[in-house]
C-alpha cells in the first residue's frame, strides 16, 4: 500500500500531490533545461529564423556557451540532489517505489489505448503514477544521464581526447544532439499535452504551482489511489499532524 | 641642341599675346569650341616650365603660326617611355580606332604637367586612382569597350590600400601603377602583363616579399605554376580592387567569412574536386562541426580553414612541412587546445561518410532519427486519441449538462 496523495492542510476536500520540495525541484529543473535547449539549439541551427538575429555577434556567442555550460550544471546538481532526495528521504523511497514500471503498467496501456480507441468502455485505473507519468519521469532519467555524460565529455573535451580518439567526439556531439531532439520532442508532445493542452486540465495544471489536486481529478486521474484511500478512511486509519500521508494497518506493520 | 637654340628665337611672351587670352578658341571638324588658352602660370610652374612652347610645339615656327599644328610628339625627348607605352594595351587600342583609348597627355596633362612626385601631380599615388577613373569609371567607356571590372575606382578607394594611399597618405601603398604597371599597361590575359594570373604572386610580392616566400612554398602555387588556373592566386582569396585587411569583417579571408566565402569556393566544388582529386565535403563536414557552428555563431576564437591548414603556406597533409601532417597535428591542434595529445591525429578531423567513424556515427544518427520518429510518433497518435477521447466528452457535457 502506497498511498502518497496528501491532505491539505486547511481544505478537507483538496489534497497535496507534490511536496514544496519536489516544486522546487520541477522549476529548478524546468527552467535549466528551457536554457538548455535554447542555448543548444541555439548553437547547432545558426541559421534558423529564431537564431539568425542573434548570429555572428560574438559577445552573445560567448554568452550563449556560459548560459548552456552553467544551466547544465545546475541540472547536474539537482540531479545528483535528486538522487539523494530519492533515496535519502523517506518521501522519496515512497516515491521511488511509486515510479518503478510493473506489469500492470502495460496492462493499464491496452486498456488506455482501447479505451480512448472506443473498443473498451472502462477506463484504467491509476495508482499515484499513470503509466505516462512513470514513463515520463524514467525517460527523463535515461535522458538527464546521457546528456549529462556526453555534455560533460564536450565540455572537459581536452580531457576527453587524453582518453579517446577525436571520433569519440564526434559521436558523444552526435548523441547528445538527437538525445536533446528526443527530449525536447518528448516533453512538448508527452508533457506539454498533459499538463496544457489536454481538454481537461487546460490551460495549464497547475499541480506543480500550488502542489495541489483537486478532490474530482483525483478521483479521476488516480482513482485506484483514491480508493485506497477511501478504503482507509473507511477502516479508521490514522493520520498524522499536518499534511501527513494516511497510513494504513499494513504499512504499520 | 637644336630645340634649345630655337626656344630663344622668339619669347615665351610672344605666344600668350594670344594664348592667354581666355577666350581664344577654335572650332574643330565637328563644330566643337575648342579652347586654345593656356594659363601661362601653370606652364611655368610645369615641369617643362623653363622649355618654351616650341619646345613641343616644334613646327609653330614662326607668329602667327599655321593654322593647325601638328600634335604634339612627346616621343622625342621620352623616347623610352614612348617605346613601353607603344607595347600597352592603351596604344594598341588607340591603333584598333579607340580614340578613348589614353595617350601621354589623357595621364599626364598638357601644360601643367609635374613629376609623379609632387602631390598635385595627376600621377601622383594621392590622385593617380582619378586619372585612371577618368575614363575606367566611365559607364559609357567600360560598356562600349567590354572593360571586365567596371568603377575599381570605388572599390579602391574602400581598400586597405586605397585607403593608405588616399587617407593616411601613405605614398608606399599600392596604387594602379604598382599592380598594373604604367606605361606598359596590358591586359589580364596577356602573359607580359605583371596582373597575369601566373605573375599576380610576384607582383603583390613586390612588397608582401614574406608572403610570396610562403606562397611559393605552397600547394596553391605548386598547382598554378603547373598551368592550373583553379588554384588561388592572391587575388582569388583577396580580392582585387577591393582588397580589404583580414581583421575587416567584410573581407573574404575574415575569420568569420574565409571558409564560406573562400576555401569553399573551390573546396566544395564538385567541378574541381573531381578534377582534382580533392578530397570532398570539406566545407560541409567543417560546417556541421563545432569550429564551424562556432564560426557562425560568430566566435574568433574558434578554428577557421586557416588556423589548422595555414595561410599562404598551405600544403597536403601528405608533406611533412604542412601544419596537417599527422606528425605536426597535435602541435597544431595544441595551439588552442592545451595539451593536445595525439589522440587528436586519430580519426579524420573532417568526418565524412568515406570513413569508418563517419559511418559509425551517420549510422548512430540514423537509429536515433528512427528512435524519434517511433517515439515520438508513437506519442503523438496515443495523445491524439486521448484528446479526441476527452474533447468529445467536455462537447457532450456543455451540449446537455
Amino acid at each position: 500500500m502506497n498511498i502518497l496523495t496528501t491532505f491539505d492542510k486547511n481544505k478537507t476536500s483538496s489534497y497535496i500531490r507534490w511536496s514544496v520540495n519536489e516544486r522546487v525541484q520541477h522549476w529548478f529543473m524546468a527552467v535549466s533545461f528551457i536554457i538548455l535547449v535554447l542555448t543548444g539549439f541555439g548553437l547547432k541551427y545558426p541559421e534558423s529564423w529564431w537564431v539568425r538575429p542573434f548570429a555572428g555577434i560574438e559577445w552573445l556567442f560567448n554568452l550563449r556557451g556560459l548560459l548552456h555550460r552553467i544551466a547544465g550544471g545546475v541540472f547536474l546538481v539537482l540531479g545528483f540532489y535528486h538522487v539523494y532526495y530519492m533515496i535519502g528521504t523517506r518521501r522519496g523511497r515512497r516515491l521511488a517505489t511509486a515510479f518503478r514500471p510493473r506489469v500492470q503498467d502495460l496492462r493499464d496501456l491496452g486498456q488506455n489505448l482501447a479505451y480512448n480507441f472506443g473498443l473498451s468502455k472502462h477506463p484504467p485505473q491509476f495508482e499515484h503514477f499513470s503509466y505516462m507519468e512513470k514513463a515520463e519521469y524514467l525517460a527523463l532519467i535515461w535522458g538527464a544521464v546521457i546528456m549529462g555524460v556526453t555534455g560533460l565529455m564536450l565540455w572537459f573535451e581536452e580531457m576527453t581526447l587524453n582518453f579517446f580518439p577525436k571520433w569519440v567526439i564526434d559521436l558523444v556531439t552526435v548523441i547528445h544532439l538527437y538525445e536533446a531532439w528526443l527530449a525536447t520532442l518528448a516533453i512538448v508532445v508527452w508533457h506539454f499535452y498533459y499538463v496544457i493542452f489536454n481538454p481537461d486540465v487546460y490551460p495549464i495544471n497547475t499541480s506543480m504551482i500550488d502542489g495541489k489536486i483537486t478532490e474530482k481529478d483525483f478521483r479521476h486521474e488516480y482513482t485506484s489511489e483514491w480508493q485506497k484511500l477511501q478504503n482507509v478512511l473507511k477502516e479508521g486509519g490514522q493520520f498524522g499532524g499536518r499534511q501527513e500521508t494516511p497510513v494504513s494497518e499494513e504499512s504499520k506493520r | 641642341m637644336l630645340i634649345l637654340i630655337q626656344a630663344k628665337l622668339f619669347a615665351q611672351e610672344d605666344c600668350f599675346e594670344c594664348h592667354g587670352d581666355v577666350e581664344l578658341i577654335t572650332i574643330d571638324e565637328n563644330d566643337n569650341e575648342i579652347s586654345l588658352y593656356v594659363d601661362s602660370n601653370l606652364f611655368a610652374n610645369s615641369i617643362h616650365g623653363k622649355l618654351g612652347c616650341i619646345a613641343c610645339h616644334t613646327d609653330a615656327e614662326e607668329i602667327p603660326h599655321e593654322e593647325k599644328l601638328e600634335r604634339v610628339d612627346c616621343s622625342g625627348c621620352h623616347n623610352d617611355a614612348y617605346r613601353i607605352y607603344q607595347s600597352s594595351i592603351h596604344a594598341e587600342a588607340k591603333e584598333e580606332g579607340a580614340t578613348e583609348a589614353a595617350s601621354c597627355i589623357d595621364c599626364h596633362s598638357k601644360h601643367d604637367i609635374l613629376t609623379s612626385a609632387n602631390p598635385k601631380s595627376r600621377t601622383h599615388p594621392l590622385k593617380l586612382a582619378a586619372t585612371c577613373a577618368v575614363c575606367h569609371a566611365d559607364p559609357k567607356i567600360v560598356k562600349k569597350y567590354h572593360i571586365p571590372v567596371s568603377d575599381p575606382l570605388a572599390a579602391y578607394k574602400k581598400s586597405v590600400h586605397g585607403i593608405a594611399v588616399l587617407s593616411e597618405q601613405n605614398f608606399d601603398a599600392a596604387t594602379c601603377t604598382s599592380c598594373h604597371g604604367s606605361h606598359e599597361i596590358r591586359t589580364m590575359d596577356d602573359p607580359r602583363s605583371p596582373i597575369y594570373w601566373k605573375n599576380v604572386p610576384e607582383t603583390c610580392g613586390q612588397c608582401h616579399g614574406q608572403i610570396y616566400e610562403q606562397y611559393t612554398e605552397s600547394v596553391h602555387w605548386g598547382a598554378t605554376r603547373q598551368g592550373i588556373r583553379e588554384a588561388p592566386v592572391c587575388t582569388d582569396c583577396h580580392g582585387e580592387h577591393e582588397v580589404k585587411s583580414p581583421q575587416d569583417p567584410e573581407s573574404p579571408v575574415h575569420p568569420l567569412r574565409v571558409s564560406a566565402a573562400t576555401c569553399e569556393r573551390c573546396h566544395d566544388s564538385e567541378l574541381i574536386t573531381n578534377q582534382y582529386g580533392l578530397p570532398e565535403d570539406r566545407g560541409e563536414t567543417f560546417e556541421q562541426s563545432y569550429h564551424g557552428l562556432a564560426i557562425k555563431g560568430g566566435s574568433l576564437a574558434a578554428a577557421n580553414c586557416a588556423s589548422c591548414h595555414g595561410i599562404h603556406n598551405i600544403l597536403p597533409s601528405s608533406d611533412p612541412r604542412s601544419l596537417i601532417h599527422p606528425a605536426n597535428l597535435a602541435k597544431t591542434c595544441g595551439t588552442c587546445h592545451q595539451g593536445a595529445t595525439a589522440n587528436f591525429a586519430k580519426g579524420p578531423v573532417h568526418l565524412t561518410t568515406t570513413t569508418t567513424p563517419g559511418r559509425v556515427v551517420q549510422l548512430v544518427q540514423k537509429f536515433y532519427i528512427l528512435l524519434i520518429v517511433i517515439i515520438i510518433g508513437g506519442m503523438i497518435i496515443h495523445n491524439s486519441a486521448d484528446f479526441i477521447r476527452r474533447a468529445k466528452r467536455k462537447v457532450r457535457q456543455r451540449v446537455e449538462p
